[in-house]
């Protein structure tokens, strides 16, 4: 009972951490708080729920273009709203304000396009067996999700931590100015950085679809708390943070639908945040919110 | 005199309404050390950021060998040999030192030959694995150095290198300047310290309040006796 709840609570909060993981990039890279990310999520799921209801492509063709389609989402975002406002060097509240507003914007394209409704994946595609550890079933689909977010998330890391690349993005995290003296094309990598935040966003929004089976075109408001709740948890910014922010709000959820109700679930994560905000204002691993213009 | 390496043609540079870079003329040949001087708040560092493409230029132009790159991004001027060292060293803190100086090299192809720094500034060695956060003072500037050097520069600028370090640790960087020219390197240095600086420079322009007030070969402007006055004290 109890491993199967961990296993439940690690599934869930890996797809968190997923999207979490976006969302505190563009933060540490851009300084940009985008409240649009949740409207990517839900874009994303949609996407894919196109994809292979209306297309009839199979699931591993279907979710990596719903993710370049979520990317080139962002992207856009990007180009025609944080690239002005970054020209005009805007107050940290304009971003902010902007992206509410694409936010708003996609919620209602979706509603109009695909009605207010709950969408399903059909999901008699998916093969429906279990996995079988000792007394813990994991269905595959599950066992798949969070493979998949567990990969991207390693795979991320790793580009940050190894890669030139990384190297690269986190010299513009900690100055985009230093980085631009040092020959880096900051305003690209910040389009690569928003169109690389909103692909993990959109996956998290397949993935949640997939594991409710339930697509709306409001998912992406309430998500969007979670992922701030997780990256201040783990701390603005950070990657690591926002991978055990996004854990922490899973198991927290899962815990307190097991043994509360499900009615606690959202007010037990956001009392874990107050307390910890209490606690740490600058969240696990934040070390303090300022860096260089 | 053959066609100069660098030349800014009537520059001007504001930030909102106040106009800090007042339509500055200015030329540096290869091969030259050209000293850029004035009191704070002159517009020296507004220059080098213009010439890095930091900052917009309200009119004027750069000429950089024989091209117009006055609208040219940061990283395309990096990549044709315009670098800069910048005031406060702009050292990246939450890096090691090691990848500080392998950014150095990030407009540069193939791996960047570390030996050569680690040969002129063994300390950055002995450092390499540390935070660059926690390198003193001089080892920073060592480093912001040694790191615009793997950039291959044909022009390197440096604004205020001497700015808060020990006289004796100031001495060591303007020998390592000294070397740097040796080497072929051309530099356009600007600096408070005026004395020291006058020493190494072929040449010096004055700047106050944005607009240039004197120029000329550094041997004339140390005995001048307006420079005496003003800059060295005498
Ligand atoms: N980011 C900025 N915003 C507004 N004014 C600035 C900014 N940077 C510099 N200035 C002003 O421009 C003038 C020139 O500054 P600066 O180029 O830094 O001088 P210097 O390097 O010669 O000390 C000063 O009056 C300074 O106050
Ligand atoms: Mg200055």
């Amino acid at each position: 009972m109890l491993a199967q709840q961990i296993v439940n609570a690690i599934s869930l909060g890996s797809v968190y951490a997923l999207f979490a993981l976006g969302f505190t990039l563009v933060f540490g890279i851009l300084g940009v708080i985008n409240l649009s990310h949740g409207g990517i999520f839900m874009l994303g799921a949609y996407a894919a729920l196109l994809l292979i209801s209306k297309f009839f492509l199979p699931f591993w063709i279907a979710i990596p273009v719903a993710m370049i389609f979520s990317g080139l989402v962002g992207l856009l975002i990007d180009v025609l709203i944080l690239r002005r406002l970054r020209q005009r060097q805007a107050s940290h509240l304009m971003p902010m304000i902007a992206t509410i507003g694409a936010a708003i914007l996609m919620t209602s394209l979706a509603q109009g396009l695909f009605g207010s409704e709950a969408r399903r994946f059909p999901l008699e595609m998916f093969n429906d067996e279990n996995l079988k550890l000792g007394n813990i079933t994991i269905p595959l689909l599950q066992a798949g999700i969070t493979t998949l977010s567990i990969l991207l998330m390693l795979l991320m890391v790793w580009v940050l931590k190894r890669t030139r690349l990384g190297q690269a993005l986190r010299a513009i995290a900690e100055s985009p100015r230093a980085a631009a003296l040092l020959g880096i094309p900051v305003e690209r990598l910040f389009y690569l950085t928003s169109f690389i935040a909103a692909a993990l966003g959109g996956t998290a929004g397949i993935l949640i679809g997939l594991s409710f089976n339930a697509i709306s075109p409001f998912m992406g408001q309430p998500m969007l708390h979670k992922g701030i709740a997780a990256i201040i948890l783990g701390g603005l910014g950070d990657v690591r943070g926002a991978v055990l922010g996004g854990l922490f709000l899973g198991v927290a959820e899962v815990f307190a639908i097991t043994f509360l109700s499900s009615e606690y679930r959202d007010a037990l994560s956001f009392g874990l945040l107050f307390l910890m905000l209490l606690w740490r204002p600058q969240g696990l691993f934040g070390a303090s919110a300022t860096r260089s213009a | 005199m053959s066609a100069p390496l660098l030349k800014l043609d009537q520059l001007r540079v504001s930030y909102g309404h106040v106009e800090a870079v007042k339509g500055i003329t200015l030329e540096v040949q290869a091969g030259e050390v050209v000293a850029l001087v004035g009191a704070n708040g002159a517009g020296k560092s507004t220059i080098l950021l213009a010439l890095s493409g930091l900052i917009r230029t309200l009119s004027g132009h750069v000429i950089w060998d024989g091209q117009d790159i006055t609208r040219w991004r940061p990283h395309q001027r990096v990549s044709s040999g315009l670098v800069q060292v910048a005031e406060g060293r702009a050292i990246l803190k939450t890096l090691t030192v090691l990848e500080n100086l392998e950014l150095g090299a990030y407009t540069q192809p193939g791996k960047p030959d570390l030996e050569a720094i680690f040969h002129r500034f063994p300390i950055l060695k002995q450092r390499a694995g540390q935070l660059a956060g926690n390198l003193s003072g001089g080892e920073q500037q060592m480093l912001a150095i040694g790191r615009a050097l793997l950039a291959q520069p044909r022009l390197l600028m440096l604004d205020e290198p001497s700015m808060g370090l020990a006289p004796m640790v100031v001495g060591e960087i303007f020998e390592i300047l000294r070397e740097i020219h040796l080497q072929g390197i051309t530099i356009l240095l600007v600096e408070q310290n005026v004395r020291q600086a006058l020493k190494l420079a072929d040449r010096a322009y004055v700047m106050e309040t944005g607009s240039m007030t004197l120029g000329g070969t550094a041997r004339e402007l140390v005995d001048d006796p307006r420079i005496i006055a003003a800059y060295l004290g005498g």
